[in-house]
């Protein structure tokens, strides 16, 4: 029996591996990965550049605009572009100079009402990030011009301009104002992480009704079990799909690998954050610490979370007759699934939250919750290795009453009342 | 041996087999029968141990049967039961993998039976490119590949012609001398009569009729007349002792209540004119399964 068990297992396996779906998504993956982790040599490639200079030409006919405007443009901090100053005194030659979607021109006048005015000339459309950037700038120095015109000294003048300095202090000594930005900057950046998990777990699910669906509707499960218990049967469907799912995790960081191998040398952290639509990824050291102090917890949460979906697919799966009922029966599953995405999203809004503390500990939420509000400090250690025990339970019971189910319904055909059969199945 | 003793199986509140029992001893072959829904294939999935019976016994060579066991047994599913993405291949590895069979036995005997049946060159086609008849043989061969003891057949020659029906009841037939237990159902009563010894009837998961199929027809004192000759249907009904008469294509086939009114109406029916042919036969298995079930429904 245990050698039909393996034997069971490794068709399984080796089905999805052969399967033409899987070559043809896998190469797809891999173009996608290496496209995506080279994205700043593709656009260059093709003819975008981030490193191509902007030509700001500017005509400031209030002689008090341009070198404001200089050293602001120099010390603006989400500066994703390069740029070029150049002063010009006459309009009608730096019109000329416009030839291209790179070449600025800025005409500061004089206004009575608005202090100045400025209008912005360039060939086509340009970039959304530049133009904020040329409008927030010159709105500070309209305001910096105004302020002047009431004649304030320079002292009061930039405690007027200059931003407000927020302090913290904490009464609860352990906490401090760089693990308080990190933790938001986790919040942001834990969903992003948990996709693959979120897309495995569905290519889980799939994958086990999928399979335990075609030998049902094939009738040839009849001939299986008649072979195996459905124990056997079942056990080696559900490892043998976590076992493809490791492996094509595995290949996603491959992938992902091979593409950071394939960057240019002269790797520019601050170039590629650029094209992440100005995300920072100069994460400080204390972040990256929590982040790997969180990654064998989570882990072991996700392996028993995936392990638990896959139980509850297998089970789902043979009480229905073709895809259609396993595609309903699933939905709840889904469901779960993406109540706990989002509420992974939305936990730093209620950062803290009871009621998102109380679903933490929730099997199948915990999984993507749970280390969530651990790498932000709501969760310590305890709270998530009680969702891992939590888990452990759920799987226990999928596994005790499951089989029934399963053993039942595998060869039952009838597509009518399926969660009464699955509750019968339970009182059997 | 197998052996079913006192078996009955519910589902739920529902009687799907009531106190079944038989016998079936190497090197016979058994006919389960009976309408659909009367218990057939639940009966089979308790001697594979698919189903656990409510009470009773199923043992083969007085053991349970479990797992261990299932090595020893072929089962041929009434409806098709093979993966129809796979090759024929890959089809018959898979399924005799699962019966302990080695690569290269596999191998062999799969090109044997290939051959045998005349669809050598379907080994690398897929499953869902074969006809309905080659499909059938397929499955066929994935259930006996493995020479098993004890060889359930439900429906065996679904799907089949003539020529191939005979293929397949040449390969039971050999399975048979080698001593394998065979248990068959089928609809088509013809063929259950070329080779059952021993049967049973079913009919609401009871057993309506049973023992040995020579037994069982001397049981019915009825008997049919098969008669060629220049007469009509209202002439026949006319002559004593005669139940029913019907026409087919070319002959009469008249119904009597007991032999002992033979010698009489051949008197009768020998006053008509071009008599060729008066055979006087025992009813048909069929006829006796019609007669059973509807008097048990």
């Amino acid at each position: 029996m245990r050698n039909k068990f393996w034997f069971l297992t490794k068709i399984s396996f080796f089905k999805k591996i052969k399967n033409k779906t899987f070559i043809i998504v896998n190469i797809l993956l891999f173009i996608i990965l290496v496209s995506l982790t080279n994205i700043d040599s593709i656009i260059n490639f093709f003819g975008g550049d981030f490193k191509k200079s902007n030509n700001i030409m500017l005509v400031d006919y209030t002689n008090s605009f341009y070198d404001r405007f200089d050293e602001k443009m120099s010390n603006n901090p989400v500066n994703t572009f390069n740029y070029k100053l150049t002063r010009y005194y006459d309009e009608e030659s730096a019109r000329k100079k416009i030839k291209s979607d790179n070449d600025l021109l800025l005409i500061v006048k004089d206004d009575i009402q608005n202090t100045i005015s400025v209008k912005l000339v360039t060939y086509g459309y340009i970039n959304t990030t530049l133009y904020g950037t040329l409008e927030s700038i010159s709105n500070d120095i309209k305001k910096e011009l105004s302020l002047k015109s009431l004649n304030l000294d320079k002292t009061k003048l930039n405690s007027v301009t200059s931003n407000i300095e927020l302090t913290r202090e904490f009464i609860n000594g352990k906490k401090n104002e760089k693990e308080e930005k990190n933790n938001l900057l986790l919040t942001l950046f834990f969903p992003i992480l948990i996709l693959p998990f979120f897309l495995l777990t569905v290519t889980v699910i799939q994958m086990i009704g999928a399979e335990i669906n075609e030998e049902k509707s094939t009738r040839s499960m009849e001939i299986i079990i008649s072979n195996v218990s459905a124990k056997t049967h079942f056990f080696s469907k559900v490892l043998a799909t976590n076992v493809f799912v490791f492996v094509q995790t595995i290949l996603l960081f491959v992938y992902s690998s091979i593409g950071l191998l394939l960057r240019p040398t002269n790797l520019d952290i601050n170039t590629l954050s650029s094209s992440l639509n100005g995300v920072d990824l100069n994460l400080d050291l204390s972040v990256l610490s929590k982040m790997i102090s969180a990654v064998p917890v989570a882990v072991v949460l996700m392996i028993i979370t995936i392990f638990a979906y896959s139980l509850l697919a297998g089970i789902l799966a043979s009480v229905t007759t073709n895809m259609e009922d396993f595609q309903q029966m699933q939905m709840p599953i889904v469901i779960i699934m993406l109540i706990s995405f989002y509420l992974s999203l939305a936990s730093a809004m209620f950062n803290g939250s009871l009621f998102i503390r109380i679903l933490s500990y929730i099997p199948f939420v915990s999984s993507i919750l749970s280390p969530c509000l651990y790498l932000t400090g709501v969760l310590g250690i305890k709270d998530v290795i009680i969702s891992i025990v939590l888990m452990i339970i759920v799987v226990f019971i999928l596994i005790r009453y499951g089989l029934r189910i399963y053993k039942n319904g595998i060869l039952n055909y009838s597509s009518n009342k399926l969660w009464k059969k699955i509750f019968k199945s339970i009182k059997e | 041996m197998l052996k079913v003793n006192n078996v009955s199986k519910y589902y739920g509140s529902f009687l799907a087999v009531d106190n079944l029992s038989f016998e079936v001893k190497e090197g016979e072959i058994f006919g389960l029968l009976g309408e659909n829904g009367a218990g057939k294939t639940t009966t089979f999935r308790m001697i594979l141990n698919l189903l656990e019976p409510s009470s009773g016994s199923i043992t083969l060579n007085n053991k349970k049967i479990d797992y261990s066991a299932t090595d020893k047994i072929g089962y041929l599913t009434e409806e098709r039961s093979l993966l129809l993405k796979l090759t024929v291949k890959e089809l018959i590895h898979y399924y005799a993998s699962l019966k302990s069979m080695s690569p290269d036995k596999i191998d062999r005997e799969l090109d044997y039976y290939l051959d045998r049946f005349g669809i050598k060159e379907y080994k690398n086609k897929k499953i869902k490119e074969l006809s309905k008849g080659n499909a059938q043989k397929i499955q066929f061969i994935s259930s006996i590949i493995h020479k098993p003891k004890l060889l359930i057949l439900d429906e065996p020659f679904s799907g089949l012609d003539p020529i191939n029906t005979n293929l397949f009841i040449e390969v039971i037939k050999e399975l048979k001398e080698q001593g394998t237990i065979i248990i068959f159902s089928s609809h088509q009563m013809n063929n259950v009569e070329l080779f059952c010894e021993k049967l049973i009837i079913l009919s609401h998961g009871k057993t309506i009729v049973s023992g040995y199929l020579d037994e069982i027809k001397n049981r019915y004192k009825e008997r049919k007349i098969i008669l060629k000759a220049n007469t009509s249907i209202k002439e026949l009904s006319e002559i004593k002792n005669i139940n029913k008469v019907e026409k087919n294509a070319d002959h009469y086939e008249l119904y009597i209540d007991d032999e002992k009114y033979v010698q009489d109406i051949f008197k009768s029916i020998s006053s008509l004119k071009n008599v060729t042919k008066f055979e006087v036969v025992q009813l048909s298995l069929n006829e006796i399964f019609i007669k059973e079930v509807e008097k048990n429904a």
